[in-house]
């Protein structure tokens, strides 16, 4: 049976559109490959790296509080000793970083990612957790044999929602961990922290990764309040939440090579 | 193949020119959209079917660097292209506003289909909220408000230079 010529271009329409809906996955890392030959479009340059004593200092300082608290609120006897078994696990899959360069930030309005230089030839699989310093970049959706897409921190998809810790900016409160949450992206370059009490966050303090995910290690930074709401008045407050790092300019960074470390805690 | 220099280049240059904007600007919605100019123009200059393909065309080469599916975008600007075409044979095509329009619409289509696309893709949970709807809206706006100020030149120079005169109507068409 011919088709009418009238009708042939609706029907490549209609078979595009079956084509993304029943495989939205197809050809993926071959495409991937392929877009990642082409000349790079994100110059190489070293201006982050003015920025990195400043952010490091910061961190570091309230590393240190969190560690002496830490250590003061030891456990003794059996709890001890379960502890350092899981620690003990931790460091033995102490992750290995993989530096790579920015290709291209990709064009889409809904979706903010990029494509790096360093794909599963590297060690780079779908789910790693990707740095710049102490910064929290985005993970790895996506990856060919030379080549990986980053889903940005501030992208509103689910696989970049991540156990957030609100660190206190001030220097004389007890305790550093002022608050936790719940972080996921707005797209447009910030993050937005829920499910915090009325005093969970202040303007100023640092967030970081919290213990709870099972690719991302604890205590990478996501960045700083700038905005504290309750928009929905239910008593669950909100903190925005703007990267400490400019995702728009990330002209290098490092993919982590961790290990699900939430597999591999034994319990007795 | 000289007539398809022309031709070869705009499509070249409707995927590649979002890769080659400052990102800021492109993420902002200040930035035209060179692939919904092209396929439009096509539309009002063409046939429904020839900017349906050229529409697809683009969004196969674009889709190289595009995080949505491989048949996503070939999808929607194809059908902008095929949409634009029925739409200018029932409307005043040379009218300046139609095409105005047009552009403006078609820019509303795909970044409209790209939100679908995003929510529909696995793990995409992320509740919409007043802000979040509010600034897509604010963004798309800008957009087409770009797209359609950029209408007038980008139509006049492939005229001019007749960059897509292969798969402009002529008289065996009519």
């Amino acid at each position: 049976m011919a088709i009418s010529r009238t009708h042939r271009v609706p029907i490549l329409l209609l078979a595009l559109l079956t084509g993304t809906l029943l495989f939205p996955r197809a050809c993926d890392s071959v495409r991937l490959g392929v877009g990642a030959r082409l000349p790079a479009t994100v110059p190489p340059t070293d201006a982050t790296v003015t920025e990195l004593p400043r952010e490091r200092e910061a961190v570091l300082a309230k590393r240190l509080t969190l560690l002496e608290q830490q250590q003061a609120a030891r456990p003794s006897g059996d709890a001890a000793l379960a502890g350092l078994r899981v620690q003990s696990r931790r460091a033995s899959a102490a992750p290995v970083a993989v530096a790579a360069r920015v290709l291209h930030v990709e064009v889409s309005s809904a979706r903010r990612t990029f494509v790096i230089d360093a794909g599963q030839d590297d060690g780079v699989v779908p789910g790693l957790p990707v740095i710049q310093s102490d910064s929290l970049i985005g993970v790895v959706v996506t990856a060919s044999a030379r080549a990986a897409r980053v889903l940005r921190i501030d992208d509103r998809a689910a696989a970049t929602t991540f156990p957030a810790a609100v660190l206190t900016s001030e220097a004389d409160a007890a305790s550093p961990l002022r608050g936790q949450g719940v972080s996921r992206g707005t797209g447009d370059g910030l993050l937005r922290v829920s499910f915090l009490g009325a005093d969970g966050a202040r303007v100023g303090d640092l967030v970081v990764t919290n213990a709870g995910s099972r690719m991302v290690p604890e205590g990478l930074v996501l960045g700083e309040v700038i905005e504290m709401s309750d928009e929905e008045r239910d008593g669950s407050f909100e903190a925005v939440v703007r990267p400490l790092r400019d995702l728009e300019t990330i002209a290098s960074v490092l993919v982590l090579r961790v290990e699900p470390t939430g597999l591999r805690v034994e319990s007795k | 193949m000289t007539r398809w220099a022309g031709t070869l280049f705009l499509l070249l240059l409707a995927a590649t020119a979002p890769l080659l904007a400052p990102t800021t600007w492109r993420d902002a919605g200040r930035w035209p959209d060179l692939a919904v100019l092209a396929v439009v123009f096509l539309g009002f200059r063409g046939t429904p079917d020839r900017a349906a393909m050229f529409g697809i065309a683009v969004g196969l080469v674009a889709s190289l660097w595009t995080p949505e599916p491989l048949l996503f975008r070939p999808f929607v600007l194809g059908s902008v292209g095929y949409v634009a075409g029925h739409a200018a044979s029932i409307l005043h095509r040379d009218h300046v506003v139609v095409r105005l329009v047009a552009a403006a619409a078609g820019v509303v289509a795909m970044r409209l289909a790209e939100q679908i696309a995003a929510a529909l893709s696995a793990g995409s949970a992320a509740p919409w909220t007043g802000y979040d709807a509010a600034r897509v809206a604010s963004v798309t706006f800008t957009a087409a408000v770009a797209t359609g100020l950029a209408m007038p030149v980008y139509f006049a120079v492939a005229k001019r230079w007749r960059l897509l005169a292969p798969l402009e109507r002529s008289f065996r068409d009519v």
